[in-house]
């Protein structure tokens, strides 16, 4: 079976998985569920900047900021249709990571990250306090919302299958991508830029190409982030979210579609995971103000720190390197 | 024959050093064309000069007769001029037919649209360059390992999927710094059929080696570099018994009195 055939199997699985998830799920399980997708097609973006091409980029939640802004604004204050913003948010993005990536790509190692932390900020102090346009703190309320045609369904539940989509079609062409010449220049760059440029790869314009796909798709996740919400705030863009992204792809399997996917759910879980087992501390006979229960409660963040430490230094390949050792011990 | 790659004065300093100075040479199609000299001669400077890694103090290089003194590298890739490194630089993380796909479509156009849009005639061109990348490894014994990772195969063996790679696309020029370095005497058999290969293709070669007996019976022309110039050029013959050239590696007889 040709490799293409396979992934379209892996992808209708995953559709159906996803169809039995949206009509066995009620309530909040469900939110998290979609929130994960968008998660997944965030990281997914930042795998071809990041895996790929070696651009350590802590700057990925601006451009999903970006998406959400320009989709809100114009639907909210200008009463744009759809049709309207959802491409000019996508094209702003685009536009936007081409200029900096300009600048940005003449820097190496943490220099570039440290430039990519400075766009992040710089956009999310224009959304705090330009506040004629942002609103600022107060965000964005009222957007229209992609589920709005179908009022006698829950939101969750009617979004599910939008999200699982885009989710899915992101899948498919991040794989084509991966195994296109442009995929295979990009990991050409990150592994050996001098060689790179020696077999014909012109290096500057595919860290431009990764970097503002990067963006691209980031937006894509905004924009479906502020027409499920419904409401978007700074916050929601902020560096420690870019920071998590990062967290993710590295947790899942840095330069793997696959990874990217296996982070983005794993760790849009994990807090919810730990809520459970503090209530099931608590009903244990746990006391409910004690370290145990209230780390398990709020301390996600540093489980967060904790695994990606173990994962940098027990699983370079993250989780999804983890399932293909697990894979070639068995067979 | 015609002249494929030529230099003119070429002049590389770093600082007060002089790495390269006032090397001229030519180089024609299907000729073996070595460059030898003790260590820190200023060789793999001349062939980064020449490669585009490194951009000349003084002096031109002519490809095909066009001046591309301070053309990027890969643009000079896709004008029909490819290397290889001292230390063999593969990309690890793909796999041997995808190092070699990757140097297979030098200035080929390309664009996004197609690769996400599933065009038939981006799956056209992708074959293409993948039955290509497949003749350059089948050439070099390579096809039963291209699937492998790069990082699984032994020294030997990743030294050639470099001049695989550095072969896959049509290249006229081929720049080889110290190929056999590293090798074992089955391997070093294997490498002077692959550049005899190269020869009868007309590509023009040009080889750096410290191995004189490689050089020697191989080359058709051999230049001479000591502390970055050009101190003779000749046939292996004439470098042989050049005085200058022995007394570059053995020492003057007053610096042994």
């Amino acid at each position: 079976m040709s490799a293409d055939k396979r992934q379209l199997i892996w992808l209708a699985l995953a559709a159906a998985l996803l169809a039995v998830a949206g009509l066995t799920l009620e309530g909040y399980s469900l939110r998290l569920l979609n929130l994960a997708l968008l998660n997944v097609i965030t990281v997914i973006g930042l795998n071809f900047a990041y895996g790929y091409c070696g651009i350590i980029h802590l700057g990925q939640a601006a451009f999903v900021g970006i998406g959400a802004y320009v989709t809100a604004l114009t639907t909210v204050k200008l009463s744009w249709p759809l049709w309207a913003s959802v491409p000019t948010a996508l094209i702003a993005s685009a536009v936007f990571a081409l200029i900096v990536s300009v600048p940005l790509i003449r820097l190496k190692g943490h220099y570039l990250a440290l430039a990519t932390v400075g766009v992040n900020v710089i956009l999310e102090l224009v959304a705090k306090n330009w506040i004629e346009v942002t609103n600022g703190y107060n965000g964005v309320p009222g957007i229209p919302r992609l589920t709005d045609a179908w009022p006698a369904v829950p939101t969750e539940k009617a979004f599910l299958p939008i999200v699982g989509a885009m989710a899915l079609v992101v899948i498919w062409l991040a794989l084509r991508l991966r195994h296109s010449h442009l995929g295979r220049a990009m990991i050409a760059v990150r592994d050996d830029e001098t060689a790179a440029v020696t077999v014909g790869i012109d290096v500057g314009r595919i860290k431009v190409l990764a970097f503002t796909l990067s963006g691209v798709v980031g937006a894509l996740s905004g924009v479906l982030f502020a027409h499920y919400t419904g409401f978007i705030s700074p916050t929601d863009f902020a560096v420690a979210q870019s920071i998590l992204f990062l967290m993710m792809l590295v947790v899942g399997g840095e330069a793997s579609v696959l990874g990217a996917i296996l982070g983005a759910v794993a760790l849009t879980f994990l807090p919810e995971l730990m809520r459970d087992l503090a209530a099931a501390y608590v009903s244990a006979g746990g006391g409910e103000k004690d370290v145990i229960a209230r780390m398990l409660k709020d301390g996600y963040l540093v489980v967060y720190g904790l695994i990606t430490l173990a994962v940098l230094m027990a699983l370079p390949k993250g989780l999804a390197g983890l399932i293909t050792k697990l894979r070639g011990a068995r067979s | 024959m015609s002249i494929v790659l030529e230099t003119k004065n070429l002049t590389k300093t770093f600082g007060g050093l002089m790495a390269v100075s006032d090397v001229s040479l030519a180089v024609r199609a299907g000729e073996a064309f070595a460059v030898i000299g003790p260590n820190g001669a200023g060789k793999s400077t001349f062939l980064n000069l020449l490669s585009g890694l490194a951009a000349p103090t003084h002096g031109d290089v002519y490809l095909n007769g066009v001046r591309v003194t301070g053309t990027p590298a890969h643009t000079l890739r896709r004008a029909g001029l490819s290397r290889t490194f001292q230390n063999g630089r593969l990309f690890a993380r793909l796999t041997v037919l995808e190092n070699v796909m990757a140097g297979a479509c030098p200035g080929e156009k390309q664009d996004l649209l197609g690769v996400l849009g599933a065009r038939g005639s981006y799956n056209r061109w992708q074959a293409a360059l993948e039955a290509r990348a497949g003749d350059a490894l089948k050439r070099l014994n390579l096809w039963d390992m291209r699937d492998k990772y790069v990082g699984e195969l032994p020294f030997g063996v990743q030294r050639n999927v470099e001049i695989a790679r550095a072969l896959a696309a049509e290249a006229k020029v081929v720049l080889l710094d110290e190929p056999a370095a590293g090798l074992n005497l089955g391997e070093r058999v294997a490498l002077v059929n692959t550049l005899n290969d190269m020869k009868a293709q007309g590509l023009a070669v040009v080889l750096i080696e410290h191995d004189m007996g490689l050089v020697m019976s191989w080359s058709d022309r051999v230049a001479v570099l000591n502390f970055g110039e050009k101190i003779a050029e000749g046939t292996p013959t004439d470098i042989r018994t050049n005085p200058k050239v022995i007394e570059a590696y053995l020492g003057s007889e007053d610096a042994h009195a």
